[in-house]
């Protein structure tokens, strides 16, 4: 009778997980119950089945045979790398790390798998009065792992490839940020990962040479402040009907000057006049630039080919 | 459902059997509750397990499992002392997951949560104070604490309400019934008590909240987390825009997306109100032009932008 594959592959983790010298291909063929004797068929069976494991995330190593003439190389699994450390969680941490990971989501990654290993229950508990999804684009996991592990990483962003060490990965405001030195730069850069133009390329643990200090280096995505500009002050009134909601968006680090009538001046520290002219605009009849004469002249600009562009025939 | 795959099998009983034997004779209805499967499911896995062992397969080497009416225990099983390690996705979800939820809940730093993070980031070689910030942005104040103890405590409440779609501020009773998060902003599903409809509720565009100590009994009725829901009836509107106008295809849900030369295309919109879609056809300026749409809504960029001028003195002088 056949053996059915997922003995095999049970089989196939244990005898390399216990095994002292590498193990090779042949070795395993006569060794692990359900393999095709024939050369080929064994070959291909055994590559799906190797593909199958690292998928998974098995570690499994290719090292060259001791002392083998010629050399050979074999393959084994490094217990150190497979088992999962015991974190010692208490029955109260595993409950709240599920109700965690049951209030808040991440589109398409399921987290029963950790939660599985970690041996926390996966049925039951609270159920949470709160739902929150966030977004997980293609290269999130990996920039975690480059983040933890202080992997250098190459990637194709705005058009240009980069080379970055990164220091930091931030969920802000329904975005995922990868934060790090850009060595074309020469500074410290934001990459937005739903932007990523394609593969992502990760170095060894530890090749991130350049490690900035995430404190001094923080996310501002403001997007009147997301410029190289100096910073100009500009000054722009929100009558009373949408005041309160600009207070609240614009946040508490912002001069903020109420007027009897309702109204209040912002004062925001300008460096993209576009980023500013589009918070400026989404408040349409209500707000007005102040000062400095030239933002205001700048959005003034913008409505006037804004008319002739929108009512142009094309 | 579909047959689980046989890795699927693997990684469940790579985790299950070193459970097991931690464990020493559980019951089976508990490793069912607790991997989430029926006894028939948890059966058919724990089958193979007693076929497998190590070179030359002398019984010695073999697991041996037993199973006595409802307990299941692991005599001999030392072949998967722990777990296979979290895989990256699997870590980064356990960590943001629970990064996320830690303030929204009213963060204890002694608590369950913050200890079994403090735990897992080390098991995963990660520094949760510089390396990963998962951050729930909520608006200044204490809007979503207050919705949230109103949801759980079913209490109508009295709010202020800036309408964005219709650029107009109302104040009404609504019943809360969900806070979600999505996309970056907090909503409000809730009851209103003048439409006598489930309404969704930008949180950060809630000017006011009083309490009415009234108490409700309704259940949500929309369980997705899709903030906007668009409804036949509204009208579209198809725009033309170039390639710096096409942040909108990024930005906004679109309906329809076609590319046409020189990068510029071609996209349909659902317009929830006129007051939104002037908002959007400012921002785009001179890089995008309504192309199809009914009548009113067809100058609706031009009209907001000739409004503006006037505000700014700049009404006459146009060339």
């Amino acid at each position: 009778m056949a053996v059915p594959k997922i003995e095999r592959l049970l089989d196939l983790v244990a005898a390399l997980l216990h095994t002292e010298r590498p193990l090779t291909a042949e070795q395993l063929r006569e060794r692990i119950p359900g393999y095709p004797p024939d050369k080929d068929s064994f070959k291909r069976a055994f590559e799906r089945d190797k593909k199958d494991l690292r998928d998974m995330g098995v570690p499994l190593r290719i090292d060259p045979l001791p002392g083998a003439t010629p050399p050979e190389d074999g393959y084994r699994i490094d217990p150190d790398e497979y088992y999962l450390r015991d974190p010692g969680l208490e029955a109260d941490e595993l409950a709240a790390i599920h109700l965690a990971a049951s209030a808040v989501r991440l589109e398409g990654l399921s987290a029963s798998g950790g939660l599985r290993k970690l041996g926390a229950p996966l049925r039951g508990g609270d159920t949470p009065s709160t739902i929150a999804t966030l977004p997980a684009p293609e290269h999130l996991g990996a920039a975690f792992d480059a983040v933890a592990a202080r992997r250098r990483l190459s990637f194709r962003y705005g058009g240009k490839d980069r080379t970055v060490d990164p220091f930091r990965l931030q969920h802000r405001r329904g975005r995922w940020y990868l934060q790090g030195h850009d060595h074309d730069a020469g500074e410290a850069r934001s990459f937005r990962l739903d932007r990523f133009e394609g593969s992502m390329d990760a170095g060894e643990p530890g090749s991130a040479e350049v490690q900035l200090d995430p404190a001094a280096n923080p996310l501002n995505l403001d997007g009147w402040a997301l410029g190289d500009d100096e910073p100009v002050d500009a000054r722009v009134r929100i009558a009373a009907p949408q005041a309160q909601v600009a207070v609240m968006q614009v946040g508490a680090d912002v001069a903020a000057e109420w007027d009897d009538d309702g109204s209040v001046v912002l004062t925001l520290p300008v460096r993209r006049p576009e980023g500013f002219r589009s918070f400026v605009l989404g408040f349409l009849d209500d707000a007005e630039v102040l000062e400095p004469a030239e933002l205001r002249d700048d959005v003034v600009e913008w409505l006037r080919a804004t008319v002739a562009g929108q009512g142009s025939s094309g | 459902m579909a047959r689980p795959s046989a890795t699927d099998r693997l990684g469940r009983i790579l985790a299950i059997v070193p459970w097991i034997a931690e464990q020493g004779s559980p019951l089976i209805a508990d490793v069912c509750a607790r991997f989430d499967l029926t006894p028939d499911e948890l059966l058919e896995d724990l089958a193979v397990v007693p076929m497998v062992g190590l070179h030359p397969y002398t019984p010695d080497t073999l697991i041996e499992l037993v199973i006595t009416d409802d307990r299941v225990s692991i005599e001999y099983g030392n072949h998967f002392e722990r777990p296979l390690r979290l895989t990256e996705d699997e870590a980064l979800v356990l960590l943001a997951t629970a990064t996320a939820s830690a303030p929204a809940r009213g963060h204890d730093p002694q608590g369950a949560l913050a200890r079994a993070l403090a735990k897992l980031a080390d098991v995963v070689g990660v520094d949760l104070e510089d390396d990963l910030q998962v951050v729930l942005d909520e608006p200044p104040g204490d809007h979503v604490p207050v919705l949230e103890a109103a949801v759980r405590g079913r209490e109508a409440v009295h709010i202020g309400y800036f309408s964005h779609a219709r650029n107009q501020h109302t104040e009404r009773t609504v019943e809360p019934l969900r806070l979600f998060h999505t996309g970056g902003a907090w909503y409000l599903d809730a009851h209103c008590r003048s439409t006598e409809e489930e309404r969704v509720f930008r949180v950060d565009r809630i000017t006011s909240i009083e309490p009415t100590g009234e108490r409700f009994d309704r259940t949500a009725g929309r369980t997705s987390t899709e903030a906007f829901v668009p409804d036949v009836d509204l009208p579209r509107v198809t725009l033309e825009v170039d390639p710096q106008g096409s942040w909108v295809a990024e930005q906004y849900p679109v309906e329809g997306r076609e590319a046409l030369a020189d990068g510029r295309q071609r996209v349909t919109l659902v317009v929830s109100a006129t007051p939104w879609l002037e908002r959007l056809l400012l921002r785009l300026g001179p890089h995008a032009r309504v192309i199809d749409g009914p009548d009113e809504l067809r100058q609706a960029g031009i009209a907001a932008a000739t409004r503006l001028l006037e505000r700014y003195g700049a009404g006459g002088d146009q060339q």
